[in-house]
């Protein structure tokens, strides 16, 4: 537990107690505390939440809050993580977008929360992204995982070019590209070359374990 | 009286109107156009604010003050138009799915043209059902001529006014070109339209270029648009409904302003879809109560400003035809045909609207019937009320049936649904197999498509547009249609 008077900030973050968590974080900066320490505990509300939210005790918005306050100590932490040499454990990086010409990003909100809430790093790119910009947060942030989301029949022709894209940059080997969206499935998945088709937040999040190798 | 259900105090129904001027005002609408930017800023009172126009109130107030209270729409055939006005009531086939439930396999399949074909055939059986829509996305034609196909073969294969939109920039001139075919030409299609454009505006506050330049299209003909925010509360929009109607009625007016910028007096329909993301799956509910209580508040809403209403609601969330399907359509059918909604689009839908059945259209229909008759005034005038009657036969025995006042009376009286309506007895249950209501529908679809002849159709018109249909099938790589005629 934490190394001062014992404030539970794994309990402040499970009850989305934003304000207090960071200054507990902050707290815990200037007293040279182990940044991993920091983590480790708030990492231990995240995972509550997520079991809160699988019961159905929890809900999405409190998710997403979760998450964020979550995403928002790590940025705090992170030039204190960059000294120590080593880097924060966790699962994979991510890197979601909804593709050009489609502005739904609904979808993406929610495997990104569910990613996070998860322990992976995601990265958002937002909706109408062109394939060339997935080709550059690939080469920007090195990730294990692209997800693509398109909700319409007119835009899913996209989430081919998207793949194209890395064929061509010479950089489809390096990444795992999973697709999604109403209008999305196994077939259509199959037919552009993408490596899996994530029917809904948690499939992606089981799939995507699946093609990382990750069994736990 | 006609029976109304309102969910709203005229005091809010004001108050939303005014929320929602002061986001036109303050922050407007992001219009992906320039062009059509460049005309709505010409306006007094529009100011171009980056890539958002900002709308004032006196703008938006003189766009109003043209758009007539009334539209009509036709069908093909001698049939009555469609009035769109007051509190009538037209209920519109579900729409434009990637998926059809196909009971022989108990599960979803991609839809091709015979289903498209097919469900306009069943669909002219649905007497309760007023217009068609663009049904399903066939599997069997090349992605891009879609959207147009969908019209091409709705009109073909069913002479109701149809509800729908176009895909992109591209297809919508076919769509025309198609529509005038039918109609004899491009005056008689704006004289008499067979069809309702749908535009969707993307919540939030937002008409992407394909969108603006679908409204710019339509006004410009004088042909009737209507509109379709989907905000999703707590998703999209606030999560509180007045926030998310405020949003909507925002999205709406600001739509309505591009348009009567094109064309003042150009006719519109206030519509739309506001609902509800499930705070723990995270979809996009349709039928949860509230896309009820706020599809009824919207429709106040639409009449306080004076203009023809429209919701997207009546589908399911269930995943088959099931009691959940028939307590989702059915609270909504019903209490939407109470709140005076002019077009209620949702028969025939399942899985959040994903998915349409043909039998569950069917099954659907009935319940539309059952609404129209919901909204039927009780008469208590003097015959009625029928005290004389009840006098006279009151202190016998002998009962009601064989009274001329029941003779006179019954027929209006007393709604009688078709047989897909179970009302008779367990002897005739059990002889006619035991059958459930998605069972009985299946049977009669079969039945339908069994009997079927082909519909009486101008030649020349059908002709015309199987030209058009295949020249744009030929530009994409198709050099036959899969349908060529009406059969």
């Amino acid at each position: 537990m934490g190394s001062d008077n014992g404030f539970d900030v794994t309990g402040a973050l499970v009850e989305l107690r934003d304000e207090e968590v960071l200054a507990w974080v902050r707290d815990q900066l200037d007293q040279q505390v182990s940044p991993h320490d920091v983590v480790e505990q708030l990492a231990a509300g995240l995972e509550i939440i997520g079991r809160k939210f699988a019961s159905g005790e929890m809900f999405i918005p409190e998710l997403v809050v979760g998450g964020e306050i979550f995403t928002q100590a790590l940025d705090l932490l992170a030039p204190a993580i960059k000294a120590t040499g080593t880097k924060v454990r966790h699962l994979g990086t991510v890197v979601l977008g909804t593709v050009e010409g489609d502005l739904h990003d609904l979808g993406q909100n929610l495997v990104a929360v569910t990613f996070v809430a998860n322990g992976f790093k995601v990265v958002k790119l937002g909706a109408d992204v062109p394939p060339g910009n997935f080709v550059e947060a690939a080469k920007k942030h090195s990730p294990d995982l692209i997800g693509l989301s398109a909700l319409l029949t007119t835009t899913m022709e996209a989430q081919r070019e998207v793949i194209q894209a890395f064929t061509s940059a010479g950089l489809r080997d390096s990444v795992k590209i999973m697709v999604g969206g109403a209008v999305v499935n196994q077939d259509w998945a199959d037919e552009i070359g993408a490596d899996a088709y994530g029917s809904d937040a948690i499939d992606g999040l089981n799939k995507a374990k699946v093609l990382l190798g990750i069994n736990y | 009286m006609r029976p109304k259900l309102s969910f709203l105090t005229d005091t809010d129904v004001d108050r939303i109107i005014d929320a929602a001027l002061t986001v036109l005002e303050k922050v407007g609408l992001h219009i992906g156009s320039a062009r059509v930017t460049d005309l709505v800023a010409a306006f007094d009172g529009a100011a171009v604010d980056g890539e958002r126009v900002r709308m004032s109130r006196d703008l938006v107030e003189r766009a109003l003050e043209n758009v007539p209270a009334e539209v009509r729409l036709y069908p093909q055939d001698d049939g009555d138009p469609v009035v769109l006005a007051g509190d009538e009531v037209n209920y519109v086939a579900g729409t434009t799915v990637p998926y059809i439930y196909d009971p022989t396999v108990e599960g979803l399949r991609q839809p091709t043209s015979i289903d498209i074909v097919n469900h306009a055939k069943v669909l002219n059986h649905c007497k309760h059902i007023d217009l068609q829509a663009g049904s399903f996305v066939a599997n069997d034609v090349p992605k891009p001529i879609t959207g147009a196909y969908r019209y091409y073969l709705g009109l073909l294969f069913s002479p109701k006014p149809m509800f729908s939109g176009a895909f992109g920039i591209s297809d919508i001139q076919v769509i025309w070109d198609l529509l005038c075919a039918m109609a004899g030409g491009e005056k008689a299609l704006v004289d008499r339209p067979l069809s309702l454009m749908c535009v969707n505006p993307s919540s939030p506050l937002g008409l992407t270029e394909v969108v603006a330049e679908m409204t710019m299209f339509t006004a410009e003909r004088n042909y009737p648009t209507v509109f379709i925010p989907i905000p999703l509360a707590g998703g999209t929009s606030p999560v509180t409904l007045a926030g998310t109607l405020t949003q909507h009625t925002a999205e709406n007016l600001g739509a309505l302003v591009v348009c009567q910028s094109v064309r003042p007096g150009a006719p519109v329909v206030f519509g739309g879809g506001p609902s509800v993301m499930d705070q723990l799956k995270g979809t996009a509910c349709q039928a949860s109560p509230e896309s009820i209580m706020m599809g009824a508040a919207s429709a106040q809403i639409a009449k306080r400003l004076g203009i023809p209403s429209s919701t997207n609601t009546g589908r399911a969330d269930s995943k088959v035809v099931d009691y959940q399907a028939g307590e989702e359509s059915g609270a909504a059918l019903i209490t939407m045909a109470l709140a005076g909604i002019n077009l209620i689009r949702g028969p025939g839908m399942l899985e959040f609207a994903n998915v349409v059945s043909t039998e569950k259209m069917l099954i659907d229909n009935e319940i539309c019937g059952i609404a129209k008759s919901m909204v039927r005034p009780i008469s208590t005038d003097d015959d009625a009320l029928a005290v004389d009657l009840i006098l006279e036969r009151g202190v016998k025995t002998e009962g009601f049936m064989s009274a001329r006042h029941t003779l006179r009376w019954f027929r209006s009286e007393v709604y009688m649904p078709s047989p897909l309506i179970d009302r008779g007895s367990r002897r005739e249950f059990e002889e006619g197999g035991g059958k459930d209501a998605f069972q009985r529908a299946r049977a009669r679809v079969d039945e339908i498509l069994a009997q079927d002849q082909p519909r009486e159709v101008d030649e020349d018109r059908v002709r015309e547009a199987v030209g058009i249909m295949t020249a744009y099938a030929k530009k994409h790589g198709m050099d036959e249609l899969p349908v060529t005629g009406v059969y």
